[in-house]
């Protein structure tokens, strides 16, 4: 996630990219995992989103995704990143592998697994793993998803602590174009969960999220949500957005 | 006088114990119940209704004796599933209120809805 100005200060360099790894575990172009997978769609995706820090600094990224469900139940995505933030940029490539492990209504609860590597463009800079368990409950117009992640970084060979992360959504399913809902990011450092400050960022706030039909299978997909900092240490605000053309 | 041994407190892994917990709970949910079977032949579906219980799940077949692929796709049951040709797909659905549920072929869009009538 980094490709900085090589006349940038070493310190600030380094603080940069501490900021973006962060922002890599909740970072505002962050979205909510759904387990189900649909063979043969494919997917050219968008991701934005910005956030005002607990400092008041301002951050932003956006990522491209073009993703290909080769069964019914794996769905692979190549995205390209970026980050922004306090004047300078930040870039990596993305391979994400989700699997539909049940069949959606199969059981009380449908479940996924998602695996990602993220590979920084930059020399030197962090490769991150993150492996997931995700899970859906329908009920009737009503959908929920709460997924857990363990993400790590490695750098220079040495692996970094694993941070837990964890992502909650609740929507109601009005009709295709308009459903609304909630949505929810956080991160532990440490597990069980302790009270000192850093130790644990959650944001949640209120999202919109619907779907336009094209002709034939093409489908326009977006969702979009206002997160609020509900730490001490999370962004204050943030706004993210994901648009999906599903062809 | 001995001091008393000092354990570490037992490592928590959340996500292993969550896994682990949704595996099991999924392997001991009942299936779905009862099953009803919808055939996609000649650009229709059949039946074009299709009366299912309400209040319990259901085991839906759906049958496509045409060459081609074919997508069956509701909103309503928020269920999506691509049919190959010549082969049948099962999709899980409910409970459902009394009421009606349509669905589409996706990939055949002249293919006039269908729908599931709970009662």
């Amino acid at each position: 996630m980094r490709s900085l100005l090589p006349t940038m200060p070493r310190t600030f360099a380094v603080s940069l990219a501490c900021c973006a790894a962060a922002a890599a575990h909740a970072g505002p172009a962050d979205y909510v995992f759904t387990p189900h997978v649909v063979q043969g769609e494919r997917e050219l995706e968008l991701k934005y989103g910005t956030a005002r820090g607990a400092d008041g600094s301002r951050s932003s990224a956006e990522s491209l995704g073009l993703g290909y469900a080769v069964t019914g139940n794996w769905f692979t995505e190549l995205y390209a990143n970026r980050e922004s933030a306090a004047g300078a940029s930040a870039r990596a490539h993305e391979w994400e592998n989700k699997f539909m492990l049940t069949e959606p209504g199969e059981y009380d609860v449908d479940l996924g697994m998602v695996a990602e590597l993220e590979v920084p463009q930059r020399n030197g800079d962090p490769y991150e793993s993150t492996l997931g368990l995700l899970l859906q409950k329908d009920v009737d117009r009503m959908q929920f998803n709460l997924n857990g992640l363990l993400v790590r970084q490695f750098h220079d060979g040495q692996p970094h602590r694993t941070e837990h992360v964890y992502q909650w959504q609740a929507k109601y399913r009005w009709r295709p174009a308009l459903e609304f809902g909630a949505q929810g990011f956080g991160r532990v450092e440490r597990w069980p969960l302790r009270s000192e400050a850093g130790g644990h960022d959650a944001a949640m706030g209120p999202a919109l999220f619907g779907m336009l039909h094209a002709d034939g299978r093409s489908v326009l997909k977006y969702n979009a949500a206002l997160l609020f900092g509900a730490t001490d240490t999370a962004a204050r605000r943030t706004f993210r957005t994901q648009i999906e053309y599903e062809f | 006088m001995p001091q008393p041994m000092r354990t570490a407190p037992p490592r928590r892994k959340p996500l292993a114990a969550m896994a682990a917990a949704a595996l099991a709970y999924c392997a001991c949910a009942a299936a779905a119940g009862d099953e009803f079977t919808i055939v996609i032949r000649d650009g229709r579906f059949e039946p074009a209704e299709l009366r299912v219980p309400a209040g319990q799940k259901l085991k839906l077949v759906v049958d496509n004796r045409s060459a081609s692929a074919e997508e069956f796709e509701s909103y309503d049951l928020d269920r999506e599933k691509i049919v190959p040709g010549n082969s049948r797909a099962t999709i899980f659905v409910g409970p459902l209120k009394p009421g009606r549920y349509e669905f589409i072929d996706e990939l055949n869009r002249r293919t006039p809805p269908g729908a599931l009538i709970a009662e």
